[in-house]
């Protein structure tokens, strides 16, 4: 019997797809890293069955490739090495949502659009950080590469609200970390015990592939409003940007430049800036647990930007997102998250990639001017997400690419921009994250030696077969 | 190109244009869908100067057709409306006109029977009742 009729008969028949489109389907995303077909999709519907797949592929030294929506903008679920995708969709239980301690407990599959329709049932209400990806997009994944979320200026990379995991191990075998390892009846965190589940985020599912995550909520207070303040010139918008997150008004703050904003509108090719318009617009989320302290905050916002007009700085008052979502209907895309993003995601180019770094708010200013002279030069106009997080303790500077995905010429001109930024990024202590392996090639020689040495010796010992979606941080 | 049974957008220099003549664009091609917002468009014909900001387009009416441009008219407009662009939204939005006006922070040139239409098309239209009450 052979490796897939085996397969067969762990997940059923029908739950193996070697038809072309599907394969055709699973090979590649938006991006402009190369496609590769997998050998064959699995759909994998509970545990046991996943950790019969992941043995079945050890003893045949199969690669897998976990993947739920595969919206990451990296290349991180193109099967490089050929072998099986696994399709998680199918592992969607939200298994547990303890309120009274503020976690819940996700299968992989578990979308960002599932958990705020679960939340939006609690009581007292909870709520989770949404990103801008897709409401399809996989909770556990984001947590996993660390991705972030609109409480991500409060609390951090999502990488940050996992309090544990259960992950299947390249033999099959089951490994619990955080607060659970001890078998508490509720995972509160992955403090006090040695922390081993930092072994499984950002490494892109090559020591592990995590069937269950304990994640953090946090109160949706009762008093919230979204607005847009825009401002007409860099130095405004950094200036909030840095000063802001330290006024404690904020829950999240995200920064858009003017193509974005063009492309809202309906521009598909935004070329050219007038001088006039806007260059930065912010979308500010206050919340408060009374009108009075709501009101408050209220106040001490638009206070904080009269300081800027007085200063001599471009920037408007504070505009309610209802009101401008009338003028513009668009906007509403913007309005509340999870959303999607259609000016980029059915953009009729195709393609869609971005050079998303973090780093220390004190270079943000130089290592976006740098990026912004970058990007442009490649052709393309300075579409930017830019924000604070965990305070101001580091910022997130995305510089997001539209491109023609079939146009060679296109694909070339891109890879060349996104190198160029990485490095130039790299120089101002910005890192990318959902770290593509085309970066790591850039990584390699700069790396603490130390650091790849232990970084190697973990994914062998956690790895030995090289199985576990090879082709990710490859040193 | 915003089309109605009868009146027709389009956007000079489109991947050119600022967020004033994109907004424009969006809210005068819903109005079109009604039929006494048309009307008012129908009824409109010469250039219009709006300036929010320092945002400047021209609205060029002309019988069932608008152009919208960057910048000023290169003829004598028909009329000029200018204000800041809180005052110029919430114009649009039905709101605080009076106060904007008084602060001096939004004014309009021309004909009375200009700005009547002006006015009229270029506001939003309010939510349902229902909606609003809620």
């Amino acid at each position: 019997m052979n490796a897939l009729d085996r397969l067969c008969d762990i997940v059923g028949g029908d739950a193996v797809l070697v038809d072309d489109a599907t394969l055709l389907r699973f090979s590649g995303d938006m991006t402009e890293n190369r496609e590769a077909l997998p050998d064959a999709v699995v759909r994998v519907r509970s545990l046991p069955q996943l950790q019969s797949v992941v043995l079945l592929a050890a003893q045949h030294r199969i690669p897998l490739v976990p993947r739920v929506a595969g919206t990451n903008l990296g290349g991180l679920t193109i099967p490089t090495h050929g072998g099986w995708v696994l399709d998680l969709t199918g592992m969607d239980r939200i298994v547990e949502l303890n309120v009274e301690d503020m976690v819940a407990i996700i299968e992989p599959g578990v979308t960002f659009a599932q958990m705020r329709e679960a939340l939006a049932k609690t009581q007292p209400r909870l709520c989770i950080g949404y990103p801008l990806s897709p409401p399809e997009t996989s909770v556990a994944a984001n947590c996993l590469l660390e991705g972030l979320g609109n409480l991500s200026l409060r609390h951090g990379s999502m990488g940050d609200w996992v309090n544990g995991l259960e992950v299947v191990r390249a033999d099959g075998s089951l490994l619990r970390t955080g607060s659970g390892a001890l078998g508490v009846p509720v995972p509160f965190g992955r403090a006090p015990l040695p922390d081993l589940t930092s072994l499984f985020l950002s490494w892109q599912g090559t020591t592990g592939i995590v069937s269950k995550l304990a994640v953090q909520l946090w109160p949706e207070l009762p008093f919230r409003e979204r607005c847009f303040v825009l401002t007409y010139d860099r130095a405004a918008a950094f200036r909030a940007l840095c000063e802001l997150p330290r006024l404690d008004l904020l829950q999240d703050m995200g920064g858009l430049s003017w193509p974005t904003a063009k492309m809202l509108f309906g521009v598909e090719r935004p070329l050219e800036r007038d001088p006039a318009e806007p260059e930065f617009f912010f979308y500010l989320d206050l919340s408060a647990a009374t009108e009075e302290l709501f009101r408050a905050k209220r106040l001490a916002l638009r206070e904080y930007v009269h300081r800027l007009q007085k200063d001599g700085l471009r920037v408007e008052q504070p505009i309610d997102v209802p009101s401008l979502v009338r003028i513009e209907p668009r906007l509403g895309e913007l309005a509340e998250f999870p959303t999607r993003l259609g000016f980029f995601l059915d953009h009729p180019y195709g393609g869609l990639t971005w050079v998303g770094t973090y780093g220390p708010m004190s270079r943000f200013v130089a290592a976006c001017e740098h990026g912004i002279e970058i990007i442009e030069r490649y052709g393309f106009p300075p579409t930017i997400v830019a924000r604070p997080m965990k305070g101001g303790h580091f910022a997130v500077l995305r510089f997001i690419e539209v491109f023609q995905r079939d146009s060679p010429e296109h694909v070339a001109r891109v890879r060349a921009c996104n190198a160029e930024l990485l490095e130039a990024l790299l120089g101002h202590g910005y890192i990318v994250y959902k770290t593509p392996q085309w970066a790591v090639e850039h990584y390699r020689p700069k790396l603490d030696p130390g650091y790849v040495r232990l970084l190697k010796e973990l994914r062998a010992l956690l790895d030995p077969d090289h199985v576990m979606n090879p082709g990710r941080w490859e040193l | 190109m915003k089309e109605s049974e009868h009146a027709t957008i389009t956007v000079i220099e489109l991947e050119r244009m600022n967020l004033l003549g994109l907004m424009l664009r969006s809210l005068l091609g819903r109005r079109l869908g009604d039929r006494s917002a048309r009307r008012h468009f129908e009824a409109l014909s010469g250039p219009v100067e709006v300036e929010a900001g320092a945002m400047q387009i021209t609205l060029g009416f002309e019988r069932s057709r608008l152009e919208i441009r960057r910048g000023k008219a290169s003829a004598r407009p028909l009329a000029r409306i200018r204000g800041t662009l809180i005052a110029v939204l919430d114009a649009a939005l039905g709101r605080g006109l009076l106060r904007h006006v008084l602060r001096g922070e939004l004014s309009a040139r021309g004909g009375p029977l200009v700005l009547w239409h002006l006015l009229a098309l270029m506001r939003v239209p309010q939510a349902p009742a229902r909606q609003r009450l809620q």
